[in-house]
Order: C-alpha cells, then structure tokens, then sequence
C-alpha cells in the first residue's frame, strides 16, 4: 500500500471502453450499479472485472452527459436501489461508440496481425 | 445554500447506493453459501477505497471545484484552531506587515497617483515645473495655443465670515475658464466664466463639500453673500461633490476669478495682475488630444523664450531668472500638491522599510510553517497512503496559508485606514490642514489583494511544497515521534538569515533617522522656545489697509505687555523658524567695496522693541531697539553674527551705516550684534540677518500680517485665552491663532520625526519577528539534538561548553546575516542621503548600534534554548530516542 494509488489514472485509461461497457449492458434493461458490474463479469467470463472505484464515477458521468439516467427502486427484498437505464440520447451514443470500438480494434488487428482480417469481436 | 444542500442530498444518495451495492454484493455471496462474516469481508475488499469512490464520483458531478475549496477552507480553519498560538502569532505579523503596506500605499495613492476626481481627461492635463508664474506669463502663454487650454490658479487659505461666523476656507483663485477646461459642471447656478475674469466680478462658486459644511447644502443660496478677507462676494454657483479643486490634501471651497487677486489678497501688491515680477500663479494646461506629451513639451521648449521675454519686457532681471532656469511640461493628471515636495521621497522610503517588514514577517510565517510541517509529518503521511494525492495535500497547505493571508489582510485593512489616519494627522497641523480622500478605490484594493496572494505564496509554497516530498512508509514507522528527517532545517537556517540581513538594513535605516533626529535636535537654534507663545492675528484678512494695520498690531502688542501674566511680548514680520518665508536681498556697507561678485545677499526681518528679550535670542554687543527707534528717529538695525562676520571680519560692526537696499545711500546705523538664530528653518546653515525696527520698516508691511510673541510663565492654553481676550477688544472680525514657539519649531521637524518614529517602529518589529524566528530555530535544533546532546555530556561534555555550542550555532546564523545586511545597507543607503540631516549615509554610529542591537536580540533569542541545552539530563536524554 505504499505506492500512491491513482485511480484517476485508471479511469483515464478505461473510459472509452468502461462507457461502452456499462451502455451495452443497459441495452437489456434497467440494472443498478451492482447489477451492472456482476453482468460485465459474467459476460466476460470473470475476464473483466470493474473496479467499483470507476464504475461509480462513470455512471454518474454518463448520467450529467444525460445518457443515462437513474432513479430509486425498491427491490423484492424490500431493498431501495439506484437503477439506470438507457435514454435515447445514449442509445445513439452506444451505436456510435460501438461502431469506434469496432473501427478501433479493426486498426490495432491489422497491426497486430498483418495477414489475417480480424472481424467483430 | 441551494447548492448546499443540492449537494447534500447528492451525497446522501451516494452513500445509499454504495450500502446498497455493498447489500447485493453481500447477498450474492451468501446465495453462494460464503458464510456472512466473510461475505462482508470479501464485498468490503473487492469495493476498495469507498471514501475515494465517493470523492471521484462527487467530482463528476461538476461542482466539486467550489466544492473543495469549501471543504479545504473548512478543513484549514479546524487545523488552526487546533494550534491558536501559532494562528495569532501568525495572524498578528502579517496583519501588521499587511496593514502598514497598504497604509502607506493607500497614502501613496491619494497624494500621487490617483488622477483628479471629478476632472474631465485628467491624462490630459499638463502642469509647468519649477515654480510659480506671473499673470503677464500667462496671458502670453494662452495667446500662443500651444495647448488647447491654458489655465491659472493659486490658492491660499482665507478667512470667510458665512452666516456670520469667521471660519478658514481654502480659496482657490482661477482664470475665467477653469471649471469648463476641467469639465466640471454646476450643479446649482452656473461655474466661472471668462467674463467674470475680465470683469474682475466678484462672484464665487462654491465646492459641494463647502456648501453642505457651511450652509447645510441650503438650495437657495445663490445669490447670497459671503465676506472674504473684508471683500463681499456673490454666490453664483455649486460645483458637483467629487470635485475638490486640483490641490491635493487641500480641497478647495471657494473658487473666484483670479483677477480679484489684488482686491482679495492686498498681500500680493495692487499691481499682482501686471507686475512682472510678481510669481505666484500656478498654472495648468491641457494638451491637445493626439499629442504626446512629449510632442507638446518640444513645442513649448521652442515657444517658452517668446512667451518669457514679451512677459518681462520691463524686467530684465525676472528675464534673465525664467531664461536660465528650465521650465518642462509635466503630466498633472494627479494634480498639485505642495506635499509632495517634503512628502513623496519620505513615503517611499517608508514603503521600502514595510515592504522588508512584510518580507521578514513571511519568512517568519514561512518559518513557523515550516515546524508546524515537521510536527505534522505524520498526518501528511497517513493523508497521502489513504489515497490523497500530493497536489491535494499541497492545496490544503496552500488554503490553509491563503485562509491565513486573507485573515491578515482583513485584519490588516482595518489596521491600516487607521494607521493611515493616524500618518495624516501626524504631517497636519492647524495651520496646514492636510485633507486627503483615503477612502480606498480600486487601486489601493488591487494592490491589497496583490500583496496578500503574493505573502501567501512566498510564505506557503516552501513548506508546502516540503510537507509532501517525504517517505510516506518511513513517516509512518515512526509511531508518534513528531520530529523526522531534517525537518528542513536548512531551509529554516537560510530563512533566519534572510530575516536577519532584512532587519539590518531597518534596523541602519532607523538608525540612520534616529541619528538625523538627534543631531537636528541637538541644533542651537540660537532662541528659547520654551514659555513662549506665537499669536497670529489675519487683521489684513478683516480688512486693515495701510496705517491702520500698524495702529493695530502696535496696539494689540502694548495691550498684551499690560496682562499681568505675561513677562515680555514683542511681535516680528515672520517668527523664529518662518518656514520658508523670507526677505532677502543684496545689501551693502558704507566703506566696503564688495569684490566682483561677492555673495552681498542678506535676510531681515522687522521686529518690535523686546523682541530679542522675549524670544531669547542672545544681544552680544550695543543695544536693542527701544520705543524711540520709530519713524522719522535715525534708522537703525541689528545684525547677526554671521552677518557682521562675512562683512566685518572681527572690527565691530556697531557704529557702522548700511544701505539695506543694497545701493548707495547709508542712512541705517548699526547699533547691535546678536546671536544667530534660526531663520527660515531649524535645518538651514546660518544666514545673514539683520533687523530693522517694525516702525522703521519698508512699506509692504502695511499689508503683512504681523505674529506676536509671548513670553509667560503662565500654561499655554490659559495666556492663549488672555490674549484671544485682548484682540476680541479691538476687532472681533479678526480670526486669530495661537501656538507655542515649541510646537511651531516642532512642527517644521515633522517629517524628520515621521521617519526617526516609523523606521524605529518598523526596526523594533523586524527585531522582534527576527528573535521570534531565531528562537524557534534554535530551539527546534536543540530538540532534535537532545540525544546527542546527552552523549556529549554523558562523555564528559560540561553545561558551560553545550551552552557555548548552541551560542555559537546562533551566532554564525546572526552573523552570517549582519554581514550580508551590512554591505546591501552600505550599497543601497544612499538613496536616503538627502532626507538625513548632519550624518551621512555610512554613519558609523548607525551601523555599530544597528549591529549591536541585534546581536543583542539574537542573544536574547539564542540564551533560552541554550540554557535548556545546557540543562539536558544525560540518562533521560540518552533514554528519549
């Protein structure tokens, strides 16, 4: 724990990508912070996980952008949850987010491997 | 408060949601069949740092910049509560340093820089340097159209009965356009008009300041008459309220055409407005728009000789004056001021001496910071591993000494517009009422803000900037222990000794002062102003004329000798000490052929019978006049030393004849020699006087006003009321002031006093501040040192040498100071060389005491931590690492 932790740093690192994330998983449908979270995992295979540090930060970013937005739900335990979903605003965001990540992994393919064509991922 | 409690709800939220999550994240595990204990463990530590989740998401919402420094200046507010001595030791030095620097510069201000209120363009106004000039001067210089205007004034203060009551008005006399050149509109009746100059009327527009003082701002008082000097003049007009006049520190209430100079002011001669000869108007241009000054300034050097030799066609003399000395176009946008001439050098100097103070008291600041940093090492340390970065720590540094900055400002402003306050009582006197506007503007509020963000960076960043650059793990281990690491100390090392060499140069500078003061002080000024009062009675201002003004004044000074209480009275044209007013001339000596251009110049001044007796000035040969020395008696004069001296060698002078005129015709005895005394100033060389009997003197006397002196054993303010008494008899139109001799030849040494009392004020605070910050040096190095300081007196080191040792390592801080404030005193002392009086720059006496005044502060400051050195107990020391 000596080293001073930048967790700023990482969401620097991760926006892109973190965003995109958290729009696609609310294209199912409504889902809380932690909700969104368990369905980034499951759906990477255990691959990604987010870090709460960022994911917090980034759904109330994409809420001021007005991508999403969120209200209070109370859940079959009787438990009151902050619960995001998608306004339209943010699904034409998602389209156009998705169709750069797919330019961009496109890019780094074919540097990565010159002879053969990658496709979506 | 919205945003508030916006943001309060928002974080509320927050902290809802964070639980929430932490509840299914905790479910989820259970469902799993992790046991509970472990779940919250497992949900807690997969979380990570919830305070700076909390934080990173606050700052999405966007308000957390305002939001921060709300929560760093709360958070800088409890730390210095925590620690109130540090706080108000703090808070009181920079408030002082604050304080007097914005005293001094909002003084600055309103005597220099800031342009004429209520003037149209005032960057457009342009004075002539070097003096007054004659009406003649004048007409000529308007007639060419260099400038677009061409302006003249002069000012005095005049006695005014308003209402029936006499009271003193500061007249200002100007040409017919005057208020239409400044752009100043009435705002009731009408201003100045050239016709009323050509007409000489006598019609007067009143300030706003003048009017709501004098006449309750009564809007039907156009029309009305007010008597000035004996003249009657008519109430044409009110000017607006931000207008004053253009003399600085003497606002002005009444303003007339200048023509009524000689109607009003039978001082300045019946022929003012065409003598040649006569200067005394000042006077005031407007460039035309487009031109630089300089531009304007190179065509009046080439018209100036035109406008000299066609206005002194009949005096060569006045000629041959104006064309040898250089007359230049100056930007008067600031107005006039005659206290610049004594008073701007002296304010500058001053504000080099605050400026060192604010310096030393930043490094003090700086200093005190510094320890505070080493005692809070640790809480620096536990801030930066719970995730704060070292930008945010060093923020929170920074707002704590900006809070701090800020407090000291504000309180420094409010020390300040007293202490301003107090500085312009200290340079007026009643009979120059020094009126400035210290209300501060813009400027003065510019330079407050400056010099607090500026005190805050030079005393904050240091320290700051030190707090963070530390080794967060080793701080830690260090369970408790307050002192780590070097604390910097070589930082707070150089600090002391950049205090020590400011506080030298205060330190020469106010013995430099002091010993200018003492050595003004120590002048024989050739009198005994002890029990001695000055009467000056305006007869001329209630309208004597001629013989009349004689009969007064002989009467009024009979009456006085006639009080019981009173041992001698006398009067004179000016007093001992006339501040500046003076009758000089070249005179010569029956039988002495002066050589080609001897100094031949010589100063009267006509006094009464007991003249000399009362004001104490010693009779060393012949006679002093008596009743018999009068009009149509033989004339006679009394000389002084130097002047018998430089025309008589060492024959006696009594018996000889003179012509005080400096011609041919010798019809004044000389029938005694007295002592020098001071003539115009105490400062002065001594001059050449003579004195001639009042009733034997020259005609302008007529229209002079004379000042009785009073010798009493009676209490000033009791002989004042007897004489008021004894002049209420005569004439109760005539205003008449009283003052001591002691505080009149005081009064001439103001500014000597305002610089020997400020700088010694100004060098026992640098002293001060300088041993507050040595002795928390010394004293912190002693703490560090207490284990080593045992193991040298556990091996045989006695009290006596840890004493000297902690002595020396004071003093080669002090001296290394001393020595680098003793060469930039030596460098840079020569820009007050010409406020001292009979010392020099590199005074000796100055530079000793400024060195041994501080070596015994810094040994005052250096004895107690050297004595607690000297007292460490070698088994509890050895024990306390």
């Amino acid at each position: 724990m000596m080293k001073t932790p930048r967790y700023q740093n990482r969401i620097e690192l991760l926006q892109g990508t973190l965003d995109l994330l958290i729009l696609q998983t609310l294209q199912w449908g409504p889902q809380h912070g932690y909700g969104i979270s368990q369905a980034i995992r499951n759906m990477s295979d255990d691959r990604l996980q987010v870090d709460t540090g960022s994911l917090y930060p980034a759904l109330h970013r994409l809420e001021r952008r007005r991508w999403i937005t969120a209200s209070w739900q109370t859940s079959e335990n009787n438990q009151r949850t902050r619960v995001y979903r998608l306004t339209a605003t943010g699904k034409r965001q998602l389209a156009s987010e998705r169709s750069r990540w797919a330019q961009l992994s496109d890019a780094i393919g074919a540097i990565l491997n010159p002879v053969r064509s990658v496709g979506e991922p | 408060m919205r945003l508030r409690w916006r943001r309060q709800r928002h974080d509320d939220e927050l902290d809802e949601e964070i639980r929430s999550h932490f509840d299914l994240a905790e479910g989820d595990r259970i469902d799993r069949g992790e046991s509970p204990a472990d779940a919250r463990r497992a949900a807690r530590r997969e979380f990570g740092s919830v305070a700076l989740t909390k934080e990173v998401s606050r700052e999405m919402w966007g308000w957390t910049w305002l939001d921060a420094v709300a929560q760093d200046l709360g958070y800088a507010w409890r730390s210095l509560m925590k620690s109130p001595g540090f706080a108000s030791t703090t808070l009181l030095s920079l408030a002082l340093g604050i304080g007097a620097n914005t005293a001094l510069f909002s003084l600055i201000n309103a005597l220099v820089i800031r342009p004429l209120p209520g003037v149209h363009e005032p960057d457009r106004l342009v004075r002539l340097t070097n003096g007054d000039f004659s009406y003649p001067m004048f007409e000529e210089l308007a007639r060419r159209r260099i400038f677009t205007n061409t302006v003249a004034f002069k000012e005095r203060r005049t006695p005014a009965e308003v209402n029936g009551t006499m009271q003193w008005t500061q007249v200002e006399l100007a040409s017919g356009d005057y208020h239409s050149v400044l752009g100043v509109p009435a705002i009731l009746g009408r201003t100045l008009s050239p016709d009323d100059e050509r007409a000489q009327a006598p019609v007067a527009v009143l300030s706003h300041g003048f009017w709501t003082r004098a006449l309750a701002a009564d809007p039907g008082v156009l029309g009305k008459n007010i008597r000035l000097n004996g003249l009657f003049v008519t109430i044409v007009g009110v000017t607006p309220p931000d207008f004053a006049g253009v003399v600085v520190g003497s606002p002005t209430d009444i303003t007339l055409p200048l023509t009524l100079a000689p109607r009003l002011w039978p001082q300045l001669g019946s022929d003012v407005l065409t003598r040649q000869s006569a200067r005394w108007v000042h006077l005031l241009a407007r460039r035309p728009s487009g031109q630089s000054l300089e531009q304007v300034n190179a065509q009046f050097q080439v018209a100036w000789p035109q406008v000299v030799s066609a206005a002194t066609s009949a005096d060569s003399r006045t000629r041959s004056m104006f064309l040898t000395r250089t007359v230049e176009l100056q930007a008067a946008g600031n107005g006039f001021s005659q206290l610049r001439g004594t008073y701007v050098s002296p304010l500058y100097v001053l504000m080099g001496l605050v400026g060192l103070v604010l310096l030393i008291a930043c490094a003090n600041v700086a200093n005190l910071l510094l320890a505070r940093g080493a005692a809070r090492q640790r809480e620096f340390a536990i801030r930066l591993a719970a995730g704060a970065g070292r930008g945010r720590v060093i923020r929170q540094l920074l707002t704590e000494s900006a809070l701090l900055a800020t407090v000291a400002a504000l309180g420094g402003v409010v020390l300040a517009s007293w202490g301003t306050q107090l500085l312009v009582r200290f340079i007026s006197s009643s009979q120059d009422p020094v009126l400035l506007d210290l209300r501060p503007d813009w400027r003065v509020l510019v330079f407050t803000i400056g010099v607090t963000v500026l005190t805050a960076l030079l005393f904050g960043l240091a320290p700051a900037l030190r707090a963070v650059r530390m080794d967060v793990a080793a701080s830690l281990k260090e369970q408790g222990r307050a002192s780590s690491g070097t604390g910097g100390t070589r930082l707070r090392r150089g600090l002391v000794i950049v205090q020590v060499a400011l506080s030298m140069l205060l330190a020469v500078g106010a013995g430099l002062f002091i010993n200018s003061l003492r050595q003004i002080l120590a002048v024989d000024a050739g009198f005994n102003a002890t029990n001695v009062l000055l009467v000056r009675a305006e007869a001329v201002d209630a309208g004597y004329r001629g013989p009349r003004t004689a009969e007064f004044f002989s009467q009024v000074l009979d009456q006085v000798n006639e009080l019981p209480s009173v041992q001698s009275a006398a009067m004179s044209w000016v007093p001992p000490v006339s501040l500046g007013v003076a009758n000089g001339g070249d005179i010569a000596v029956e039988g002495i052929v002066p050589r080609a251009g001897a100094n031949r110049v010589a100063f009267s001044n006509f006094v009464s019978p007991r003249y000399f007796e009362t004001v104490g000035q010693q009779l060393v040969l012949g006679r002093a006049f008596t009743e018999r020395d009068r009009q149509g008696a033989p004339n006679v004069a009394i000389v002084n030393e130097s002047l018998a001296h430089s025309f008589f060698g060492n024959e006696n002078p009594v018996g000889r004849k003179i012509d005080p005129k400096g011609g041919s015709k010798f019809d004044c005895e000389i029938v005694g020699v007295v002592r020098d005394a001071s003539y115009m100033d105490v400062k002065d060389q001594p001059r050449r006087v003579f004195y001639v009997p009042y009733a034997q003197g020259p005609a302008f006397l007529e229209r002079e006003n004379m000042t009785l002196e009073v010798r009493s054993a009676v209490d000033a303010a009791l002989l004042a009321r007897e004489v008021r008494q004894v002049m209420a008899q005569f004439d109760k139109s005539v205003l008449v002031e009283t003052e001591t001799l002691q505080s009149h030849v005081d009064g001439s040494l103001t500014r000597d006093r305002l610089l020997a009392l400020l700088s010694g004020l100004l060098g026992t605070l640098s002293l001060l501040l300088v041993a507050v910050g040595l002795y928390g040096v010394m004293a912190y190095s002693v703490t560090r040192r207490t284990a080593e300081i045992g193991i040298r007196m556990a091996l045989g080191a006695r009290p006596a040498a840890v004493l000297s040792m902690v002595l020396r390592e004071g003093f080669v801080l002090v001296l290394i100071g001393v020595v680098i404030g003793v060469v930039s005193a030596l460098a840079s002392s020569r820009v007050i060389a010409s406020l001292l009086f009979g010392v020099t720059a590199q005074d000796t006496v100055a530079f000793v005491g400024a060195a041994g005044v501080m070596a015994v502060a810094a040994l005052l400051a250096t004895i107690l931590p050297a004595r607690r050195a000297a007292r460490i107990d070698p088994m509890v020391a050895l024990r306390y690492e």
